[in-house]
């Protein structure tokens, strides 16, 4: 259990390695609102202005790319090891978006599962890719 | 692969962070290294090996 708390905790990691995981989270959590309040938006306040909605897509771009040159620099400044783990997390991660998709496009085909929703495959992503960090972690601690 | 990292480390009195930090990786690499969980790179493998002023094969060996 000690093991597993320290997995999630990061204990161990060097204070700068933290210090760009939390840039990249920041960013992450940046380009997630970005991302929920052009669809709250368009769903509560029937808000359909073309440069507003383009702004907001533009905004959403601008945090995605930051979040993307967040994690790219926090690759680069990792030790091989935890860049090895995070890595075998994403490896997880697009595996089971592409499992999920065909899966779901199966049952969608036959009319057994309703559209897959992006937001639902961007959390699916999310999970796993936390999951495999942990799994990482305990499995190399 | 076998090492003898934590001998050698421990004949110097080195934490485990001491030679984390001599080696520019954190301390759970260290960890992982010597428990034989996580094989290190060439590149650290020679670094270690420059550290302990020891040939690579006195400090990392092949299991069989």
């Amino acid at each position: 259990m000690g093991k597993l708390i320290d997995a999630i905790l990061l204990k161990g990691l060097p204070t700068q390695d933290i210090k760009n995981a939390n840039k990249v989270n920041l960013w992450v959590m940046l380009w997630a609102v970005s991302l929920v309040v052009p669809g709250l938006a368009l769903a509560v306040f029937s808000f359909n202005n073309l440069v507003s909605t383009l702004i907001l897509a533009a905004i959403n771009i601008i945090c995605g790319l930051m979040m993307i040159r967040a994690y790219r620099h926090m690759l680069r400044t990792l030790d091989e090891m935890e860049r090895k783990i995070q890595l075998d997390a994403l490896a997880l991660s697009v595996g089971v978006a592409m499992l999920t998709f065909s899966a779901t496009s199966i049952l969608q085909t036959a009319d057994i599962l309703p559209q897959l929703m992006a937001h639902v495959l961007l959390t699916i992503m999310a999970f796993s890719y936390s999951i495999g960090l942990v799994l990482g972690r305990l499995r190399l601690a | 692969m076998n090492n003898q990292l934590k001998a050698l480390r421990a004949s110097r009195q080195w934490t485990q962070e001491d030679l984390a930090n001599r080696l520019g990786v954190s301390r759970q690499t260290i960890i992982a290294i010597e428990k034989g969980k996580f094989d290190p790179s060439l590149p650290l493998a020679f670094k270690a090996a420059r550290l302990f002023e020891l040939p690579i094969e006195e400090l990392f060996s092949d299991q069989d």
